[in-house]
């Protein structure tokens, strides 16, 4: 298989090819490398020097199960679940705590999360990258896990319900309590803001 | 070819790592699907001695549940079959929400479904008198089941071992007795040589209990006949 014959093959496929010949293998991994590289490199926050290491680690376990991927599902959900639940057991081996939302990936969830909002309470517009920052970092995990999942990585609800294997349903249900939540906060540091400029 | 994908291939190459087998992962999810498809057999069986427990109490005499006695009903039905259905139906959902789309499912929907199941096939089974032949298996073979699964009217259907109960229709002539079991079978009674304790007339005691022994498909030779408690 030329490398041009390669890249326009379909995830499938390409897992077909590898199955039959290992190199097919370099091809998923160029196609996802950066991608899951953002999202492991999210996940580890302050552990994100070890990114690279994590992420060879999901790759080579991702070839190791590549015939318990269902191929009648899009292959993507498949490797950010590996991704996911590696780069966890790498921060929980290190004890260390998840979710360190960078100061940029802060300011695109407030972006995007404030083009999807009503506009009656598109307050959120006015809010700082850092003030976005600290709620997230206070959510639980469950309620970052599939807000980071939403609106950094922009996946839909259905890839997010095969990535952290929950039901479509519940996935929903986390975006808007997390969504709520983070409201909360921000939504009182607005009024007090508001309250002293109005006493001032 | 950049860094990492060849990293990536370096260190297969390098461990002589190779995919594990479909059968694998096919075994796997075939345990999840068996222990899903055991628990809710198991509720099933759970749920068919369940109902077993309740038409004896029910053919025994109690026509509305009002009448009856709480203790009694807890003493007369298996409670152990009782505590052990949560349990098959948490094992069937920990079994579904393992195969490969299992987590997809709402938990309400899963265990709805367990127990939908298992109901279903608990009534079928017990059609089929599966709870009785189960109840009767384990008080013959489980020591200890017996204190945990008290069923009277299983002790008194077993007329292979000499024991039967029922409701006294009717006397033929002063030796023969028509007696419907509780699995609504209808025996002919020799009674001639029994010891008959009883306060009043064999058919105005309605429920008895004999003790005897079986001489055909259904016919019953007695030896004692006793009120059934």
């Amino acid at each position: 298989m030329t490398e041009t014959q390669a890249r326009v093959q379909s995830d499938r496929q390409l897992v077909e090819a590898t199955l039959c010949d290992r190199k097919a293998y370099a091809v998923i991994v160029v196609r996802y490398k950066h991608d899951l590289g953002r999202y492991v490199r999210r996940l580890l926050g302050r552990q994100f020097q070890a990114t690279e290491d994590v992420l060879q680690d999901v790759f080579i376990k991702a070839y190791i199960n590549l015939n318990d991927y269902d191929t009648s599902r899009p292959f993507s959900p498949w490797i950010y679940r590996i991704a996911h639940n590696e780069a966890i057991s790498f921060l929980r081996k290190r004890k260390a705590e998840p979710l360190i939302i960078a100061g940029q990936d802060a300011q695109l969830i407030l972006d995007r999360i404030a083009a999807d909002d009503d506009p009656a309470t598109n307050w959120m517009k006015h809010r700082t990258a850092v003030e976005i920052q600290k709620a997230l970092e206070a959510l639980a995990p469950r309620y970052s896990n599939v807000l980071m999942l939403r609106f950094l990585e922009e996946k839909s609800y259905d890839e997010i319900a095969d990535i952290l294997q929950l039901p479509p349903g519940t996935v929903a249900t986390y975006i808007n309590r997390g969504l709520k939540q983070l409201r909360i906060p921000l939504q009182d540091s607005w009024e007090s803001l508001r309250t002293g400029a109005i006493n001032d | 070819m950049t860094d990492l994908e060849q990293k990536v291939l370096d260190s297969i190459e390098q461990q002589e790592l190779q995919p594990k087998p479909a059968y694998v992962f096919f075994a796997r999810r075939s345990v999840f699907w068996l222990l899903a498809i055991l628990s809710i057999a198991l509720g099933g069986i759970s749920f068919a001695v369940l109902l077993y427990g309740f038409i004896g109490l029910w053919r025994g005499g109690w026509q509305s549940l009002d009448d009856v006695p709480l203790g009694e009903v807890l003493f007369s039905i298996p409670v152990v079959w009782l505590a052990t259905m949560p349990l098959f139906i948490a094992s069937a959902y920990f079994g579904f929400r393992h195969t490969r789309r299992g987590y997809r499912l709402k938990p309400s929907t899963t265990i709805a479904f367990s127990l939908a199941a298992s109901l279903l096939l608990g009534t079928l089974l017990q059609w089929f008198d599966v709870g009785f032949r189960t109840h009767q298996l384990l008080e013959r073979n489980v020591p200890f089941y017996q204190h945990l699964a008290h069923i009277p009217y299983g002790e008194w259907s077993r007329p292979d071992e000499g024991f039967l109960g029922g409701h006294a229709e009717n006397m033929t002539d002063h030796k023969t007795l028509t007696l419907t079991d509780f699995q609504k079978k209808i025996w002919t009674i020799d009674i001639s040589g029994a010891t008959i304790n009883l306060d009043n007339s064999i058919v105005d005691e309605g429920d008895v209990a004999i003790r005897g022994v079986r001489t055909g498909p259904t016919t019953f030779k007695a030896e004692t006949v006793e009120a059934f408690d």
